[in-house]
Parts: structure tokens; C-alpha cells; sequence
């Protein structure tokens, strides 16, 4: 079930909203209004 | 991605790294690591899970995965990771965005 909802290329990202590790808010609009956006997810650290 | 980084930034691009623990710990890391891109906490995998990013019982945990979104809102550019290495080369990924210019 968690494969089927993979993204493919050329549909729309999903937006969102979050906030950063150093307090900001951070929405996928606001970004993609300045240039293209890599997103990174992480396997995680530590 | 780290010592690439004025190469994404000269690109216009801002580079999102989103980690799946609590905002002490990565700001912590961050601080630590001294990374410039914008670091997103994402404890309980909202976000991960938004974007379809893939558990693997037995590898114990998230696969890495990696996404470039024009200006347009569209995915340029998707890749999931299979195993905990699994990460496209910087320059692959400088070329994806060179492609995107004028978009």
C-alpha cells in the first residue's frame, strides 16, 4: 500500500507546510516561487 | 550535497532535507554538521508519507529519497531509494536542473 502511492514524474508535488529546525515556515509555494526545489528525505542520522 | 552546494544555489535552487526526528535533534545536527540547506523535522513521518517515501522492514527503517520540483509545481525529477546508499551522484543532479532552465 505504501509503494502504490509513490509519485511520478511530471504530476503535481504535493504542497505542504512545515516549519524548519530553525523556526521558520516553510511552505513548498512560497519556496517554488524562487526557483526549483530539491527535496531530500533522509534515511535519518545518529 | 553539502560541498555542491553554491553549485545548487547558483542554479536558483533550495535544497530541502527533511529528517525523521524531532526538532532538537535536528537542529542539533545541523548546528553540528554545519549544513546550509533548510532542515525539516518530520518525527512522525507526515511528510515521508505525503511523498510516498518507502519503509523496509527488513532494513529497519526509511529508504532515502529524492525529488527536484520546477517552478511550476511538477515532479522534474523523482528517485526512491532501494537501500540506505541509494542517492543520485551530485553531478546527475546538476544536470536535471540544468534542463529545467527557462521553466
Amino acid at each position: 500500500m505504501i509503494a502504490l502511492s509513490a509519485l511520478a514524474t511530471g504530476v503535481a508535488a504535493p504542497e505542504f507546510e512545515a516549519v524548519s529546525h530553525d523556526g521558520r515556515k516553510i511552505t513548498l509555494t512560497a519556496l517554488q516561487q524562487q526557483g526549483p526545489v530539491m527535496l531530500v528525505f533522509l534515511r535519518g542520522f545518529g | 550535497m553539502k560541498k555542491d552546494f553554491k553549485e545548487f544555489t547558483s542554479r536558483n535552487t533550495t535544497i530541502v532535507a527533511v529528517a525523521p526526528h524531532t526538532t532538537e535533534q535536528v537542529a542539533e545536527y545541523w548546528k553540528k554538521e554545519e549544513l546550509p540547506m533548510i532542515g525539516i523535522p518530520d518525527e512522525d513521518g507526515k511528510l515521508a508519507n505525503l511523498y510516498g517515501q518507502e519503509w523496509k522492514l527488513l532494513k529497519l527503517g526509511r529508504m532515502p529519497a529524492l525529488f527536484v520540483i520546477d517552478r511550476k509545481g511538477a515532479l522534474a525529477f523523482t528517485q526512491y531509494g532501494t537501500s540506505m546508499s541509494d542517492i543520485p551522484d551530485n553531478s546527475e543532479m546538476l544536470k536535471v536542473l540544468d534542463g529545467l532552465s527557462g521553466l
